[in-house]
């Protein structure tokens, strides 16, 4: 694997709130890493520190040989960083073209002329080439994922990190953005993916990082990492705890030591 | 429709768009040799009006800098032309350059602290930097505290002088804005307008991006505070420095339409022409134009221009990028 981004003991603190206590990973080029974990995990505080909108307490990001936690969020994105919101955040009185523009020519720090042909190729990749002159903000869910990503691609990003791209899709939606992703992996980008649809990220990833507590539990390949009782304890809790919570909510049930006997 | 007939008509109207706005400046140039007085005293107010409209715009409708104290800015240029001109003897020139350097600096000085504000409280610190100088300026020995100065020199400047340089300011106003954000820094304007976070994550550098369009505004409303005052010819800090000036951009932009060319335009001679009929109420005036511009925003939120433009599509100035350029 052609490693492109390596993080060391990345820790994050809101206050006495320890967010991420000391992530580790390595992201190759054309290789998609999936992140989960549950909710408050710190995923999207990751991707966060990751693109410079949030400071890391202590840690190393290492890119081209370069700490990036001492770049700022625009050096990020023009050294090759490209990222998506879970809320999309297009810019809703500019037209789609335009918010691919935004990318192409700030992200890559170009002329307008000169940008116009990489945002016709990626209009192309995300499907809204007849969309082109309609404004952001009347976009559907959908149309506004795909532009979400789109823009990202504009500035040919080194890594792209998609944030929930997938939330709020139907199922055949989200084969269309599934099918996106793939295209955008061949092209050698590599990219952090982060999903609560979790069936949809494990079909399109080839390696998952679980993260939880503030640090990455378990990496491997998505069938491994799925197949760990550490996914069921993060998930749901140990299963002592899965126990408790279903005597306290439905009155006598199996007694403590049980779990231990129940393979 | 073939490529070719598209073209030609895009052609055909563009030709037909130039053409009525060369006829009109003409006209408007010309207005000295036909008009009366009165038309010409008018026709200074709104030219100069829609500058500052044009400028106040710029900076909140296409860049989110929503300021209520750029009227620091007019008192500024009013105090350098009265300064350079009474007390030093300098011309009309050197007033000009001069509220340019001292506008540009005072804009360096004051963006440090208020850009690190956004939102209502960038609003609420732009207004309170302009109460502050206010006050320093009614305490000021030099410039005669609160009792003012009278701009002798501008009592000998004939008003078609003064028409026709504000007719100027009023054009180059409009070309300085469309070419703004026709450029590439209009594109990151509009950006950090709708979005201030995700434009810097794409690539926009905020901090620079608003302090250019902050210098350009702030220069442009001090230059025209200079011409007002010229016709004017009298200064004192309260009306200088007052936050009437900020309304009357408020009122000029909304009215006409926000993130719109031709908003200002329409809204700086709906306002020039609504207070010279209220002048003879002056216990009403401001109740009539409140009240106006509260239905103008109930019934069309974005403005003369902005209905126009959303039901017919129609644009004199389009900022809009296409694949096809």
């Amino acid at each position: 694997m052609n490693v492109i981004l390596t993080a060391e003991d990345i820790a994050v603190s809101f206050g006495s709130n320890h967010v991420l206590k000391s992530v580790s990973f390595e992201l190759g080029a054309g290789e998609v890493l999936g992140v989960i974990g549950p909710n408050g995990a710190g995923k999207t505080v990751l991707l966060n520190v990751i693109s410079g909108i949030q400071k890391a307490d202590k840690g190393k990001l290492v890119f081209k040989g370069q700490d990036l936690l001492k770049q700022s969020v625009v050096q990020r994105a023009r050294n090759g960083f490209g990222r998506t919101f879970q809320i999309p955040r297009s810019f809703s009185q500019m037209t789609v073209f335009e918010n691919c523009l935004v990318g192409a020519v700030f992200g890559r720090d170009m002329t307008e002329r000169a940008s116009k042909q990489k945002v016709r190729e990626v209009l192309e990749l995300i499907g809204l080439e007849q969309k082109k002159y309609e404004f952001a903000g009347k976009l559907g869910l959908l149309e506004r994922k795909r532009l979400e990503i789109g823009m990202a691609l504009t500035s040919d990003p080194k890594v792209l990190l998609l944030d929930e791209v997938a939330g709020g899709l139907t199922e055949s939606e989200v084969t269309e953005v599934l099918e996106i992703v793939r295209r955008i992996k061949s092209s050698g980008i590599g990219i952090m993916w982060i999903e609560h649809v979790l069936q949809t990220m494990l079909s399109g990833t080839d390696r998952v990082m679980l993260l939880a507590e503030g640090t990455n539990v378990i990496s491997g390949l998505p069938e491994e990492v799925m197949a760990s009782p550490e996914v069921e304890r993060v998930y749901l809790g140990s299963a002592d705890n899965i126990l408790k919570r279903k005597r306290k909510k439905f009155g006598a049930g199996p007694e403590k030591g049980d779990c231990e006997n129940r393979e | 429709m073939t490529h070719k007939h598209v073209l030609s008509s895009a052609y055909k109207l563009i030709g037909i768009k130039s053409g009525v706005i060369v006829a009109a400046i003409i006209a408007l140039a010309l207005l000295p040799l036909y008009g009366s007085a009165h038309a010409i005293n008018v026709g200074i107010l709104v030219f100069s009006y829609l500058a500052l409209g044009q400028m106040w715009n710029l900076l909140a409708g296409y860049s989110g800098l929503v300021s209520l104290g750029h009227q620091a800015f007019i008192g500024i240029g009013a105090y350098t032309l009265a300064v350079v001109t009474v007390s030093y003897g300098g011309g009309f020139f050197m007033s000009f350059l001069i509220s340019i350097v001292i506008a540009v600096l005072f804009s360096l000085v004051i963006s440090f602290p208020i850009f690190k504000l956004s939102g209502v409280y960038f609003t609420i610190g732009t207004w309170i930097v302009s109460e502050s100088v206010l006050m320093f300026f009614r305490n000021w020995r030099f410039v005669n505290f609160d009792a003012g100065m009278n701009i002798t020199r501008a009592f000998r400047i004939p008003q078609e002088n003064l028409y026709l340089g504000a007719l100027a300011l009023g054009i180059v106003s409009v070309a300085l804005v469309y070419f703004i954000l026709r450029s590439k820094m209009g594109l990151s304007l509009m950006a950090m307008r709708d979005n201030p976070a995700a434009a810097e994550v794409r690539g926009v550098h905020l901090y620079k991006t608003k302090l250019i369009c902050f210098l350009i505004a702030s220069t442009f409303i001090t230059i025209t505070g200079v011409l007002l005052y010229m016709n004017i010819a009298f200064v004192m800090p309260g009306p200088a420095f007052g936050i009437d000036w900020a309304v009357s951009m408020v009122f000029i932009v909304v009215i006409g339409g926000i993130g719109t060319i031709e908003g200002p335009i329409i809204g700086a001679a709906i306002y020039v022409f609504l207070r010279q009929f209220l002048f003879n109420f002056p216990g009403m005036s401001l109740i009539i134009l409140g009240s106006i511009a509260v239905i103008v925003i109930l019934v069309a939120p974005k403005g003369i221009m902005g209905a126009i433009h959303g039901k017919f599509g129609f644009e004199l100035f389009s900022v809009r990028r296409k694949m096809e350029d």
